[in-house]
């Protein structure tokens, strides 16, 4: 199983949506599985899940106070297990994913609900 | 006249021979090309030589001006931080690929052409990063027609192909007097007018990885969709081989196109 600690990580939705689909549809290798625990930039925590068989993905928002400010400290992790996973494309695309301090604060400083 | 249309082929060599054979097997008496010969594929050199050597009349697109005079769209380029990312890679691999001559062939390029009463551009009229998706209001769909003052207006930059026809156009006018008397109502009615996308030769988004393009007879005014097949794993194998990133390959395999785009049909953009 490939393990990607994403501790204090917080994605773009957009980004992430564009990333899940790839992933589980094996654009980075034959995916059997795929669990995610993400933050996004709304501050939430959200767990993804794929399984291949089922041939669905499910998404459930973690109930945790939303982090408006810095970064979050709850768990956020991925991991697949599968075939041929290529971990540096996969790790490259989490981090073009990813939001930079000043893109995050920018979104932080909006008022709720404009970001 | 049978007139070929096509769009958007992004450096896909594979994609337009395959395309120009089957602009041969209709008997297309012209080929008009709506721009975006290079960006994110392999072969950007190479597609603009063709293009350059069939003399095809072409219009500039977002990502020839791009090459041209370097990145400054709005967000309407690019809808995520992936495929931000994901674009300034294939820009900066093209502005290093690409010889001085095709720089400035693409710098040359018009931004519409007109033939008779068809218009050629992009994006549209006004901005080459502009999108006229087949959802776009119906009145900003038939004021980018009637800004061109020709009856159809043939496009791609979508990646999508459609042909969507605005027949019943018409405005209703109000004046009112300094006065404050009110003018009567006066309406205004436009003919029948056409937009026809072209969909897009070397970067698909229809889920399938096949070229399109459009034959359009001016005689009858039908259009007809073309999906051509080709050797898009040649494409695939290139786009690796060159050192661009592999999930364009992928992509390119999946019909998904190698970035994804705005999908906000209202988007106005603010370039």
């Amino acid at each position: 199983m490939l393990q990607i600690d994403l501790f204090q990580t917080v994605l773009d939705p957009a980004s992430l949506d564009i990333f899940w689909m790839e992933l589980t549809s094996g654009a980075y290798g034959e995916v059997d599985r795929a669990e995610g625990l993400f933050n996004l930039v709304n501050g939430q925590g959200y767990g993804f899940q794929f399984i291949a068989a089922e041939q669905k993905s499910e998404y459930i928002e973690i109930e945790d106070e939303p982090c408006l400010v810095g970064r979050p400290d709850r768990p956020s992790v991925l991991q697949i297990s599968g075939q041929d996973l290529d971990l540096d494309s996969i790790e490259a695309t989490i981090v073009a994913c990813s939001l930079p301090d000043n893109i995050l604060e920018y979104h932080q400083s909006q008022p709720l609900g404009n970001s | 006249m049978k007139l070929a249309v096509l769009s958007c082929i992004h450096g896909n060599y594979e994609a337009l021979n395959a395309v120009l054979s089957d602009i041969d097997q209709q008997n297309a008496d012209r080929i008009f090309c709506l721009g975006d010969l290079v960006g994110y594929g392999p072969h950007p050199n190479a597609v603009v030589e063709m293009i350059r050597s069939l003399d095809i009349p072409t219009v500039q697109g977002c990502w020839d001006e791009d090459i041209v005079e370097g990145l400054n769209a709005c967000e309407c380029s690019y809808p995520s931080l992936l495929g931000e990312v994901r674009g300034k890679l294939a820009h900066e691999w093209t502005d290093k690929e690409i010889y001085p001559e095709t720089r400035e062939f693409l710098a040359n390029l018009p931004i519409t052409m007109r033939h008779d009463n068809l218009c050629f551009v992009h994006g549209s009229p006004y901005n080459q990063h502009e999108y006229l998706m087949p959802e776009v209001a119906a009145f900003t769909a038939l004021e980018r027609v009637i800004s061109t003052g020709a009856d159809v207006l043939f496009c791609g930059h979508t990646h999508i192909p459609y042909v969507r026809t605005l027949d019943s156009g018409s405005l209703n006018i109000s004046l009112k007097s300094s006065d404050n008397k009110t003018q009567p109502l006066k309406e205004f009615r436009s003919p029948l007018k056409q937009i026809i996308n072209a969909g897009s030769v070397g970067e698909p988004r229809h889920g399938r990885p096949n070229a399109t393009y459009v034959i359009y007879d001016t005689d009858t005014q039908l259009t007809m969709l073309r999906e051509v097949e080709y050797d898009y794993k040649k494409t695939c194998a290139a786009i690796v081989e060159k050192g661009l990133p592999k999930i364009f390959a992928w992509r390119l395999g999946q019909g998904l196109e190698y970035a994804e785009r705005a999908e906000d049909p209202s988007h106005i953009c603010e370039r």
